[in-house]
């Protein structure tokens, strides 16, 4: 057990390594030339030519490389912006807070409706209050998140003049754009509990449990519920992650200074660095989320946890 | 003898592929009629029907040219003349939604094939040779996917441009590590089956193996994948649109068009509601067909 934990933590240096390589690439590849845009129209070709030099991008494209990973990983640098001049780590530093307040919370209004209305449309198979949620989930994962957004700000900005469209003055800021960003999360969190609640509530064990007499709420709620849990999960870790992605278009749509904002803005300029060392920010969380769901999973699940007991002894029985 | 077994082997090799092309299309006539009897599926196949005969005839049905400029009719409210309105040059909405259908449905038709395309070829080798082949392919899908997939999404296409084609490649990138792994953990279950080992002992080729007899097992779930991913490919390139990138404006995508409305959405709400309202549409009709298709064709579900 112990051993997979440790293998699965080390694994994650070569996929952050290569999610890095991956990223650079793509970026050496995006048109334009960064020293050209720093410089302005006015600049000389002399000027470009030299700025080229001093910012290395006159090197071939494995020099490059390297010493981007060697300052990435080895002094945990992401270098400064082309645009301003700033820090880049200090930069996403400053502005991962908004980023994950809104992750965060819509992950947990993800959880918090998501989960019982699963749970209800299931234990309500065929009947309204399961028609109605599978519904309204249908049309929370066809609706664009932005567009959400823009009719949100519309009705209660705009013309009710309850909520701020912009900017995070208040808490009140923040209700908006957690509820766009959780929409589709919240809907896709509807479906998978109603289909694993659908799953277990017909399984023999409850059919045993209601045999023996067991009230239909123990049956509900301490029996078939832990069992989706792990399905569960997965979409949980999956959702956070989805929201970190969907962040960045939310954030532009409220204009929030967070990861994604600075990202997007950092794409129309070129600014390579900032791109880079987001992506890789922002990998990097995933991972993290990833594998603490993976930690998760045998925990709860004690299947899971035997199998790597019975692997792990396979193994040893092989090898002595 | 050899004679013998040789033509024995021909009869029965014509009745075991007649044998197993009549099972084929009854199973997928079962998935058919399983499919049809959801009155929800039936009605989304009908309104994606009507939305790709609009893309295709968008030059008949728009009521004027997409690219029409009519100042003296610029942001109008929708109208007789103008069932959505005219945008801020007066160019009519509705002609240009027509049209945004053509770019909105084929992009994610095509995206969404290759990236269903990548992730067949991707599992089919990963499943079928074991080693180190397949684990580099697999190492290769960990690291996509732990980019979250708007954020790759984006980065490719600022890197790629903003072309039809470019933007397709940029939006099926996230899709191909997922379907690689279900295509991969699929044939590792066929892979061991008699079949399988009944054509390594006639001398299949690995290639006639994987083409001819493993991947016709996995059609249904290709298909599942490829209705369940179209919707997020159709609000994907709208985001993508919507930042700037992807399909650029004045083209007429649903996502550009929503893009070119956001800055008038405080007085004209008409530009950003109704092509947002057409890709709910689409969005929905995509996401109940693949809902359905999966009920009928998911064997797990098969009663």
């Amino acid at each position: 057990m112990g051993k997979y934990l440790i293998k699965r933590i080390l694994w994650l240096i070569p996929v952050i390594l290569g999610v890095a390589i991956l990223i650079f690439t793509i970026m050496y590849f995006v048109p334009g030339d960064p020293a050209a845009i720093i410089l302005g129209t006015s600049a000389t070709q002399q000027d470009i030519e030299a700025l080229r030099e001093s910012m290395g991008l006159n090197d071939p494209y494995i020099v490059q490389l390297g010493s981007f990973l060697k300052q990435t990983f080895l002094e945990f640098d992401l270098g400064t912006s082309y645009v301003n001049g700033v820090s880049v780590s200090k930069s996403l530093m400053e502005r991962l807070p908004q980023t994950a307040i809104i992750a965060v919370i819509s992950c947990l209004m993800q959880i918090v409706v998501g989960i019982p209305l699963g749970v209800t449309a299931a234990v309500h198979h065929n009947k309204w209050q399961d028609r109605v949620s599978v519904v309204a989930a249908m049309i929370g994962i066809s609706i664009p998140n932005f567009w959400l957004a823009y009719m949100l700000i519309l009705l209660f900005s705009y013309n009710l003049g309850w909520l701020p469209a912009f900017g995070t003055d208040s808490w009140m800021s923040y209700i908006m754009p957690c509820f766009c960003a959780a929409l589709a999360g919240m809907a896709n969190e509807v479906r998978y509990t109603r289909t694993y609640m659908l799953e277990q509530i017909r399984s023999d064990y409850v059919v045993t449990a209601r045999a023996k007499g067991l009230p239909e709420r123990t049956i509900r709620y301490g029996h078939a519920l832990p069992n989706t849990l792990i399905p569960l999960i997965t979409g949980i870790g999956g959702s956070l992650g989805a929201a970190l992605g969907g962040t960045v278009i939310i954030e532009n749509v409220f204009s929030i200074p967070g990861i994604g904002q600075y990202m997007v803005n950092a794409i129309g300029n070129r600014d390579y660095p900032v791109v880079r060392g987001g992506v890789v920010i922002l990998s990097i969380l995933f991972s993290i989320i990833m594998l603490l769901v993976d930690i998760a999973y045998s925990f709860i699940d004690p299947r899971i946890k035997s199998q790597y007991i019975k692997s792990s002894s396979k193994k040893n029985k092989e090898v002595g | 003898m050899a004679d013998q077994t040789k033509t024995v082997s021909e009869a029965d090799r014509k009745l075991f592929k007649q044998q197993a092309r009549e099972a084929r299309i009854k199973s997928f006539r079962e998935g058919w009629y399983r499919m049809t009897r959801n009155k929800a599926t039936v009605i989304s196949l009908v309104v994606i029907v009507i939305l790709v005969l609009i893309a295709i005839l968008a030059p008949i049905i728009s009521p004027y040219d997409y690219a029409a400029v009519d100042p003296l009719n610029a942001n109008q409210g929708p109208s007789l003349a103008h069932p959505f309105g005219t945008d801020n040059i007066g160019r009519d909405l509705m002609s240009r939604i027509f049209y945004g259908a053509r770019y909105s449905i084929a992009i994610a038709f095509v995206s969404q094939g290759i990236g269903i395309l990548g992730g067949i070829l991707l599992g089919a080798i990963a499943g079928y040779f074991e080693g180190l082949l397949s684990d580099v392919l697999m190492r290769l899908c960990d690291i996509l996917q732990a980019i979250p997939a708007t954020l790759l999404a984006i980065v490719v296409s600022q890197s790629l441009g903003s072309g039809f084609l470019a933007t397709t490649i940029a939006l099926s990138i996230s899709t191909i590590p997922s379907v690689g792994r279900i295509v991969r953990s699929l044939i590792l279950q066929i892979r061991n089956q008699e079949f399988i080992e009944a054509g390594r002992a006639i001398d299949c080729s690995d290639a006639r193996l994987i083409i001819r007899h493993i991947l016709p097992n996995i059609i249904p779930q290709v298909i599942i994948s490829f209705t369940g991913g179209l919707s997020g490919k159709i609000i994907e390139s709208a985001s993508l649109s919507y930042l700037g990138l992807g399909i650029q404006p004045p083209t007429p995508e649903w996502g550009a068009l929503l893009s070119d409305g956001k800055a008038y959405i405080r007085y004209y709400p008409h530009l950003v509601i109704a092509p947002g309202i057409f890709i709910i549409i689409a969005a929905l009709a995509f996401n109940l067909v693949g809902d359905g298709l999966r009920d009928a064709l998911d064997p797990k579900l098969r009663d």
